[in-house]
């Protein structure tokens, strides 16, 4: 899997591609987790080039947003589209998650 | 003639990418409307998943074989594995209200499942899992 990383005005962008399930998470999860190390990780995952995510990527995200929980930090994912959307509406993870369309938005967000 | 593809793949992490692939191959040549091919990829790789990562037996893998077909507007996914008795439907159901600090990681897959397929059946045959899955194809593409 294809994972672009960019630094935005204090915020970590990553922007993975294709899909992620099984297979994938691992290498989603091993570019997030140096992130969440930071004493205070602003992570944005930006989802555009994402085809769908299984309960696997999910897992990570959840582990993510509990690390970052009381950080003073935050973890913000934007650019869902439909497939992604819904698996987040059907898990019921909308409520877990700052959301939002662009990748701007996800930043200025999380901009310390 | 009905579109039927079978295939074997190992019980593991390759084996389910390799049951991913070909199926995504196989909604390609039939034409399965996109937005039912991901939710077909996504439920096979759910249940793969599953039996791959629980269903290893004194270190023995599992066998799977996987029969993609798509009739009358609707794909159907069985999955056969010999791996232990294990049926998915009986899981409960997702907790989806329960706040981040406490939201189990647990169970979410075959909820997906469950959600995003028309129909599920299980059945347990001889020492065989048949689990069986039905999204009717909904006509976008």
């Amino acid at each position: 899997m294809v994972i672009a990383e960019i630094h935005d005005r204090g915020v970590d962008v990553l922007a993975p591609a294709g899909r992620i399930d099984t297979t994938t998470v691992a290498a989603l999860e091993a570019r997030l987790g140096p992130l969440l190390m930071s004493p205070q990780p602003r992570v944005v995952i930006d989802f555009t080039g994402v085809d769908y995510i299984s309960s696997a990527g999910l897992r990570i995200l959840l582990v993510a947003a509990r690390r970052v929980q009381g950080t003073g930090g935050g973890l913000a994912l934007c650019g869902m589209g439909d497939a992604v959307r819904q698996v987040f509406q059907l898990a019921g993870f909308v409520p877990l998650f700052t959301i939002t369309d662009t990748r701007d938005a996800a930043v200025l967000r999380l901009a310390p | 003639m009905e579109p039927v593809e079978t295939l074997s793949v190992p019980g593991t992490l390759p084996g389910v990418r390799q049951a991913i692939d070909a199926f995504e191959r196989f909604g390609q040549r039939v034409r399965v409307p996109r937005r039912s091919q991901w939710r077909i990829q996504l439920a096979l790789d759910e249940i793969l998943s599953n039996i791959v990562q629980y269903g290893v037996d004194d270190g023995v893998q599992p066998a799977i074989d996987v029969t993609f077909s798509f009739a009358g507007g609707v794909v159907s996914v069985e999955i056969v594995d010999t791996a232990a008795a294990f049926n998915p439907l009986l899981a409960p159901p997702p907790d989806t209200e329960t706040p981040l600090e406490r939201r189990p990681e647990g169970g979410l897959g075959i909820a997906l499942v469950r959600q995003l397929m028309d129909e599920t059946t299980y059945e347990r045959r001889g020492n065989r899992n048949h689990f069986v899955m039905r999204c009717r194809a909904h006509g976008d593409s």
